[in-house]
């Protein structure tokens, strides 16, 4: 099968022959050491290769250097950009009337051929092609934005709480949206403070597995998504599995869920409080707990979508420079992300080797920029009376107290705060107080 | 015939793609949790006819999970880690070793797999090398690919029709897969090619060894016949018998397709299946009526002019409506009833038959199939029962071995719409210095192998043949350390025909007698020889010795004939000992056969008497 030829190198003539080769070509490849035939792919590894996919479906890599002549022996044998189609029809019946808005993220992805690792790509009609429980619901589904999550800015939020408000006033009974999962719980917080007063469900749903595998949790999710979305509650949601099976997902309240795990499918957890609900998804049933709103037609939604980006979160760490802090003054707002129960180092005992910040903390608040605590613990409450350290900061003007927000929560909250009030007195009682079910009068004895 | 095979081995190691180390039989807790899995498109945006059939199946999957040899990669709950550098390598081996061309870069590729056997719903494959030859009596047979794959997960014995249950401590297991190009004429060639590149493998000590940890997968085609592939023949002795019974399988189904089309319009087949549930409302047949308690409904279908065909034998024990029963079971049933079947048997009655060619228009030369459940899974039983009945050629297949040598039908033949780039891991570069050492070790290897060769030709033929077949006798972690010991203890200096026969003859004797072998080890074992050697244990003792050190892990050999009081007489001792006898060999050697060596005792009389 070798075929020797005079110059092991490849020739100028090869060089242009592989740029004249497109991806999606029948090729054959002469190389030193074997010839190989197949359908030439983007290349998705390093520089300096092909990669040629067999007859036998598998793909592997050449070395350009290697080849010594291409033959194209058909051009163009695949499209390369095939993908299932949705179905287009409409059922006839009035079913309920679902918007699926997609901003990316896994859930909607395949593979990208530029890097070889998966990006978004599909449209919303796709995500629901060839899935049979789709037929029953009234769709009307938009494609926002092809973002993987980390690169949504409040600025998306805003659209996001737009859109999703013209839906509801357009008769949606539910509105489902795709999203990457690793700020989904900003975006539902963001969300939950925009969208006040909903009749109906917004529930965020995304993936851990991309949708392109046999295994993905995107069908699961997306199924038990539409479920609560046509189900008894109202207000702002993640759904997001339950635990490892595909048998049932947990719907979570949009302030109190953070993604807890990098890779599991039962990432999400609730924080804090129970979730809203468990979606058998067999049985299509929706198991509310005690405290999740139910539906009402009869409420008139409110988009409160004004926010004040001008806010940072800075997490605090043993070590930490003075300047560090001080550096936050050009900002409106900070989360500091501290230790336990409200800390961050304030060393009142005067040992030498600690690096205190209680000076620059307290000349943020006296400059007008308010500091809000949020605990790096994640879970539990605030509770800045317990210790003389956390009494300096809590004196000091230090927001948060008794409040047992998410550091993502508290960062959200405090730009919409900062919003519609300016006057520190004002921000300080709004940042403490419920106002769309981000902070827990009780904390339950649930497991975390 | 055309027939080409797959060997599928084991890698010894770690897992494929995470640091989980297989173990035999985990121990300690498992985790459970359940998945439904769903067909997916390749990147060229086909979909596979095996994965659609599968998908249609809609069965749940349930998984145990032994926490002790798999990990969030296995639940398909974390992303693979990078490639096991040291399995590439093993492979890198055995292509050099098969003068297979290793590729300038590895693409992991995902190949859909979606009846459950690997929680990702893909199993990870990747060409390494291409072409080859590994050489046989017959001649060179041609390696197509060397593949680097991750093993399926093990299947859990008894579950339900709608579930499939599974194991995952097998799961992501490097294995090394090895297709020869379909060159057989016959099911020996066949055989003698996967012994040849089975033991090529296990030479290498890169394998693992033992049950179940090489399979072969075979591909058979008649001319007029299609390309059928029947995964998992375990015993390499069956596969000459696999392969001939399908090359019989293939002609006896041409054979009724020619028959078929001898037949008046063999294709007009009503498309609407019938329920002819009613029919059977007081049925005596047992198999209807239990089901018909749980819902189940029977439904039927005209065969036209197929009376006589489906009873017609394809291979021991199955006919043709056997292969239309493994169609329909595909789609969750038991099986099915045809007319060419003594009815009676199920307990139908002559009435009820009768019914049933009336509802379905059986007409004179027509055959007619019964299923037997839910609803929806009855149809889409029959609906493959049409499918399959509708070819008239062979249809390409995936069939499963039974241990008797037929197979079974399991799914479409897959193609390369199942394969899809496996996005998680970039390709792997394989460099020069990877080659490099490669190369190094394979050279390492055969200056090995010739030394044993060598070694081995020092005795007897016969010795020699059994010390080479010698297996499962001696402990450790190296690859047929009977052979190895054997060779060390000639470096050490051991007589060869000793250190030969102390394997083949005293250690297989011991482990037939019930002792734990396994507990010397290659060291043990050279301990107890160089003891002989060195004159601190007879020769005659060897037995005794290694037995007392089967059963004391931790003795040495001088510690355990020390403990049975068989320490060697020898010299002044063994002299006095001679002179006490009154000069009677017999009788020293009654009282001390194990103590003492017969030939230096024959010496010194030899050399009392002459004084």
């Amino acid at each position: 099968m070798a075929r020797k030829k005079q110059k092991p190198c490849p020739t100028q003539a090869t060089k242009s022959a592989i740029l004249s080769a497109a991806a999606g070509d029948r090729v054959r490849l002469s190389c030193d050491g074997g010839d190989y035939e197949g359908i030439l792919l983007p290349h998705t590894g390093k520089e300096g290769f092909l990669t040629l996919k067999l007859a036998s479906g598998y793909n592997i890599g050449i070395r350009q250097s290697r080849v010594q002549s291409i033959q194209i022996l058909k051009k163009g044998e695949v499209s390369l950009k095939t993908g299932p189609k949705a179905p287009q029809e409409q059922s006839p019946a009035p079913p309920p009337f679902i918007s699926l808005l997609s901003c990316g993220g896994t859930i909607v992805n395949r593979i990208d051929y530029k890097t070889g690792a998966v990006s978004p790509a599909s449209t919303p009609e796709e995500l629901l092609a060839g899935l049979p429980w789709a037929s029953k619901y009234r769709l009307s589904a938009k494609l926002l934005f092809s973002l993987a999550s980390e690169d949504m800015a409040p600025a998306h939020w805003q659209i996001l709480a737009k859109e999703a408000f013209a839906q509801i006033k357009d008769g949606a009974e539910g509105v489902v949206i795709a999203h990457g999962t690793d700020t989904m719980h900003y975006t539902s917080a963001a969300l939950s403070f925009m969208l006040q007063n909903l009749p109906c469900p917004v529930i965020l749903t995304g993936s851990q597995r991309s949708s392109d595998r046999g295994s993905s949790d995107a069908q699961t999710n997306l199924h038990a998504s539409f479920i609560a979305a046509k189900a008894d509650v109202s207000g702002v949601f993640i759904c997001m599995h339950h635990d490892l099976s595909d048998e049932s997902c947990a719907l979570f309240y949009g302030t109190k869920v953070r993604k807890m795990h990098t890779t599991r499918r039962d990432a999400f957890r609730s924080i804090n409080v129970l979730p809203a609900a468990k979606i058998q998804i067999a049985l299509e049933k929706v198991e509310k707990s005690q405290d999740c709103p139910s539906r009402n037609p009869q409420s008139q939604p409110r988009l409160e979508d004004k926010l004040n980006t001008n806010v940072a979160m800075q997490y605090v760490y043993p070590g930490i420079k003075p300047q560090a802090i001080s550096a936050l003054s050009k900002y409106d707002g900070v989360v500091l992300v501290g230790m336990g129960l409200g800390h961050v180092p304030v060393n009142l005992c005067g040992d030498k080797l600690s690096t205190p910040i209680l000076q620059e903390v307290k000349s943020l608040i006296s400059s007008g920029v308010a500091v809000v605590f949020a605990s790096q613990c994640i879970y539990g409450r605030a509770a800045m009376d317990v210790y003389t350290n956390s009494r300096a900061l809590k004196d000091a003007g230090v927001i948060g107290n008794l409040c047992d927000m998410t550091p993502e929560t508290a960062y959200v909250k405090l730009m919409w705060v900062l919003g519609r009030e300016k006057k520190p007195q004002k921000v300080k009682q709004l940042m403490e107080t419920n106002l769309v079910g981000e902070i827990s009068s009780r904390t339950e004895i649930v497991p975390f | 015939m055309k027939c080409g095979i797959e060997i599928h081995q084991r890698i010894a190691g770690r897992k494929l793609f995470c640091n989980c180390v297989p173990l035999e039989e985990p121990q300690g807790e498992k985790a459970a949790f359940s998945r439904y899995l769903h067909a997916v498109r390749s990147e060229l945006g086909e979909l596979d006819a095996a994965a659609r059939l599968e998908q249609m199946r809609g069965r749940r999957i349930i998984y145990e999970a032994p926490l002790c040899s798999s990990c969030l990669v296995e639940a398909d709950e974390e992303p693979p880690h990078s490639l096991n550098p040291e399995a590439l390598f093993a492979v890198l081996v055995f292509c050099s070793l098969l003068s297979s061309k290793p590729v300038d870069e590895v693409h992991i590729m995902r190949k859909n797999v979606i009846d459950g056997s690997n929680t990702s719903g893909f199993q990870r494959t990747a060409i390494v090398g291409i072409g080859g030859v590994v050489k046989t009596s017959f001649g060179q047979v041609p390696i197509e690919t060397v593949c680097i794959e991750e093993e399926s997960a093990g299947i859990l014995p008894s579950q339900k029709e709608s579930t499939a249950g599974y194991e995952l401590s097998r799961l992501g297991i490097p294995l090394v897969e090895i297709a020869t190009a379909p060159v057989f004429s016959s099911g020996r060639q066949a055989q003698e090619a996967a012994l040849a590149i089975g033991s090529l493998l296990r030479k290498t000590g890169l394998v693992c060894r033992g049950i179940g940890t090489i399979r072969q997968d075979i591909n058979v085609s008649i001319p007029g016949g299609a390309r059928v592939e029947i995964k998992g023949v375990q015993e390499l002795s069956m596969i000459e018998k696999t392969v001939e019974l399908e090359a019989e399988r293939q002609k006896a189904l041409l054979s009724i397709i020619e028959a078929l089309k001898q037949r008046p319009q063999p294709l007009c087949f009503d498309e609407a299946f019938v329920d002819l549930t009613e029919i059977f409302s007081e049925t005596s047949c047992q198999l209807i009526s239990k089901s018909a308690k749980s819902g189940a409904r029977v439904f039927g279908l005209r065969l036209p002019s197929h009376e006589g065909l489906l009873g017609t034998k394809i291979a021991p024990d199955r006919r043709y409506g056997t292969e239309l029963a493994d169609y329909a079971r595909t789609a969750g049933v038991r099986g099915l009833v045809h007319s060419d079947e003594e009815l009676s048997k199920y307990g139908l009655s002559d009435d009820e038959i009768a019914e049933v060619r009336m509802a379905l228009s059986v007409q004179k030369g027509d055959a007619f199939v019964l299923v037997v459940g839910e609803a929806k899974k009855a149809q889409m039983a029959l609906g493959e029962v049409l499918r399959r009945a509708k070819m008239l050629s062979l249809p390409e297949e995936t069939r499963k071995a039974n241990p008797d040598g037929t197979s079974s039908y399991l799914r479409p033949l897959p193609g390369r719409a199942r394969m899809y780039p496996e996005t998680d891991i970039p390709p792997v570069e394989i460099t020069a210095e990877m080659l490099a050492d490669c190369a190094w070790a394979v050279k390492q290897l055969l200056r090995e192998e010739e030394e044993k060769e060598s070694l081995l030709s020092s005795i007897p033929q016969e010795l020699s043949k059994q010390l080479s077949s010698a297996r499962g006798l001696l402990g450790g972690d190296l690859p047929n350390p009977e052979l190895s010991a054997f060779c060390s203890a000639i470096k050490a200096g051991v007589e060869p025909k000793l250190a030969a026969s102390a394997i083949t003859n005293v250690l297989q004797a011991l482990k037939r007698e019930g002792a734990d072998t396994k507990k010397i080890s290659q060291e043990r074992l050279l301990d107890a020889l160089l003891a002989v050697k060195q004159g601190s244990v007879a020769k005659a003792a060897l037995g005794e010795v290694l037995r007392e050190m089967c059963a004391s892990p931790q003795a040495s050999a001088l510690q355990a004939a020390k403990k049975l009081d068989l320490l060697r007489i020898s010299g002044k001792e063994l002299e006095a000992l001679l002179q006490k006898e009154g000069g009677d060999f017999s009788s020293l050697m009654a009282k001390y056969r194990l103590r003492v060596d017969a030939q230096e005792a024959q010496e010194l009389l030899r050399r009392i008497t002459r004084k």
